[in-house]
């Protein structure tokens, strides 16, 4: 210890903060998350009701109008008023755009953009639209996402949703379709929805449910789309321009990529020769690289990815090789290459320096190879690692269990979750209700019993959902 | 093991981030650093409260988490913003001091098998946090963050979101007013 009294002290307070440091027990860890769920669904509605009404008090409605189209059926748009709403004021005109007035209609094929949350009264459905979304009016009842998310409200009558992914048709459900540029997404917060993907794949998606959909699904149905990106990246390309020094500045491709810029410059040396080979790098090197590709691969997937091939360039040591290839895996991913991540997600599961890579491995090559139509693959990925325990263990389970339900096999999807009871999460929750319901018509006992743990462990949201299917299924 | 485990989730993309596996993850963190930064007289119910109301604002936080930092050094920085907002409120604070003074012991120590709590160190934990009560909550975050959590300043910086200069001064200004505030001992020290 040192010689300063007050070091002194604040070393003897140090040792009795540590002695008092309680492990959270399991029962005091379930009763906290039981609050934050509880208080989770609560806010929701009033702060959009805050939302809405600043929207209101502040910004005006931009509608922008796309294509032209001759106004064959006006679609009336209605802002509907809240109880206590300022009088929509209109905005100004500017670059087609116009302001929406109460009640005001709306020629087909026309653009909506949305600069603040608002909300969109449709023949018989509402649209409920997120800050930035871009959504186009195809007719009363069929809306097309561009980009951004919307929350659709629909009676009685059908409506359809639908990106460049995906078609949703619903009748009595509320469900949320969005668009980013990797992904579409689906969520069903109440009733049943058809899901019709861009491959002709058709499922019924029931509340709770979240699918999300590649954009790259897109490109393997429409080949011309993918052409301009493949070409870029095609080993020929770059060969031709590497002869004269300066004929790579001069014809380099509008974009040149860093990876094209290191081939041109070694070659400078040894025009008929082979490229040298970089110098292996350094354990400590490539974990820094790495942590700084990890850290922008979000918001900068291609230089993320392009980092990661510079590590696995220059033979690095195998565990950070293995992390290379996760950051190269995450990039393919964010970037839309559904099928190039999955591979790179393979290599990283089966190699034997996977160690904490593992998991989210297999996780992620499975969930992109459902995503690409594949869900017999993504059940044998799952089955072929069966890691009993793990962080990730509730997620690849109640995957597992949801792939063998869309195949039409409740009874092996009901195995999956009894071969792991000791799972308690809310992606088994969510799971066990699914296929409970999925397997009462044929083998109500078995739902019966895999509702048991729901009811007996699961926090109250979930609880009483298996409660509520226990009551419904007590007279037969 | 947590230490890996904090490094992997820094790793990890936001897919795989959902508020249910952090909560598994760093529950007891949170829970940890909640109860330090409150001192020794918060109760359970304090704790759990304020926890809650960390993973509240780590789920909304969470669609803008953009693994600048790492996911601890995160969560540092949101615990330490949701328990100054609490102490924030004077007549909390004061509550807070009151509670502590008129405490005659905090409680055993939590592992009864470990070494036994020494006199001397449950004089010096009152000692310690009594003066350490009285120092504005800036400071004394940083001076928890820093000696009792042993984070380091950049990591401090990060959390906070505040300069790394500032973390210094910050520390140096608790830690003279602590000198300042500690009344000498009646007893010396071993």
């Amino acid at each position: 210890m040192s010689q300063d009294p007050v070091r002194q002290e604040l070393e003897l307070a140090k040792q009795a903060i540590e002695a008092r440091t309680k492990p959270l027990s399991a029962d005091r860890q379930a009763r906290l998350w039981a609050q934050i769920e509880a208080a989770q669904s609560q806010p929701q509605g009033a702060a959009w009701w805050q939302s809405i009404r600043a929207f209101w008090s502040s910004r005006s409605f931009e509608l922008s109008v796309g294509l032209a189209a001759a106004a064959a059926i006006a679609l009336y748009v209605a802002i509907p008023k809240t109880p206590a709403a300022p009088t929509l004021t209109r905005g100004a005109l500017f670059g087609g755009s116009a302001a929406l007035s109460e009640g005001q209609t709306v020629p087909l094929k026309t653009t909506l953009k949305a600069r603040a949350p608002a909300r969109v009264q449709l023949a018989q459905a509402e649209l409920r639209l997120e800050a930035g979304v871009q959504l186009e009016l195809r007719t009363p009842r069929a809306v097309r996402v561009l980009s951004g998310g919307v929350l659709v409200w629909t009676d009685n009558q059908p409506i359809s949703a639908q990106t460049q992914e995906a078609t949703v048709e619903a009748v009595s459900a509320r469900f949320r379709i969005a668009r980013t540029p990797t992904f579409s997404e689906v969520t069903v917060h109440e009733g049943t929805v058809q899901l019709r993907r861009a491959n002709g794949a058709m499922e019924q998606l029931k509340a709770p449910n979240r699918t999300r959909i590649p954009i790259e699904q897109i490109s393997q149905t429409e080949p011309s789309k993918p052409a301009k990106k493949t070409a870029a990246v095609a080993p020929p390309a770059p060969v031709p321009a590497l002869e004269p020094v300066s004929k790579p500045l001069a014809r380099a491709p509008a974009r040149p990529s860093k990876r094209t810029r290191k081939l041109a410059a070694p070659k400078a040396p040894a025009p008929g020769g082979p490229r040298t080979a970089p110098p292996p790098i350094a354990p400590k090197e490539a974990r820094r690289k790495l942590a700084q590709a990890r850290r922008i691969v979000r918001r900068d997937a291609p230089r993320a990815r392009a980092m990661a091939e510079d590590v696995l360039d220059r033979s690095p040591p195998p565990a950070e090789r293995i992390g290379a290839l996760m950051v190269l895996a995450d990039a393919h991913r964010r970037e839309g290459r559904a099928s190039k991540a999955a591979t790179t997600y393979e290599r990283v599961a089966k190699s034997p320096s996977a160690g904490r890579f593992l998991e989210e491995a297999i996780l992620r090559q499975a969930e992109l190879l459902l995503g690409m139509g594949q869900p017999t693959e993504a059940i044998a990925v799952l089955r072929a690692n069966p890691i009993k325990s793990g962080l990730l263990a509730p997620e690849r389970t109640a995957l597992l269990a949801d792939l063998h339900a869309a195949q039409g096999h409740p009874d092996k999807a009901a195995a999956a979750l009894e071969a792991a009871p000791q799972l308690r999460a809310q992606a088994i929750w969510r799971a066990r209700l699914k296929i409970a319901e999925a397997l009462a018509p044929t083998n109500i006992a078995r739902a019966r019993t895999l509702l048991a743990p729901v009811v007996a462990h699961a926090p109250n949201i979930w609880a009483s959902r298996a409660r509520a299917l226990l009551d419904a299924w007590a007279e037969r | 093991m947590q230490a890996q485990v904090s490094q992997r989730v820094g790793r990890q993309t936001s897919g795989a981030l959902t508020l249910e596996v952090l909560f598994r993850r760093h529950a007891q963190d949170v829970c940890r650093i909640v109860s330090r930064l409150l001192g020794p007289a918060a109760s359970e119910a304090d704790v759990d409260d304020l926890a809650q109301q960390v993973f509240i604002a780590i789920h909304k936080a969470l669609p803008k988490f953009r693994g600048e930092s790492e996911v601890t050094t995160w969560i540092y920085g949101i615990s330490t913003r949701v328990v100054l907002q609490h102490l924030r409120g004077r007549r909390r604070y004061r509550a807070m001091i009151d509670r502590f003074e008129a405490a005659s012991s905090f409680g055993p120590a939590a592992n009864p098998t470990s070494p036994e709590e020494t006199a001397a160190q449950r004089q010096a934990l009152r000692r310690v946090w009594g003066a350490l009560l009285r120092i504005k909550p800036e400071r004394r975050v940083v001076f928890v963050l820093y000696e009792i959590e042993g984070l380091s300043a950049p990591e401090i910086a990060q959390a906070l979101q505040i300069s790394e200069d500032a973390v210094r001064s910050r520390l140096k200004r608790a830690r003279r007013e602590l000198a300042d505030r500690l009344p000498p001992r009646k007893e010396g020290l071993r």
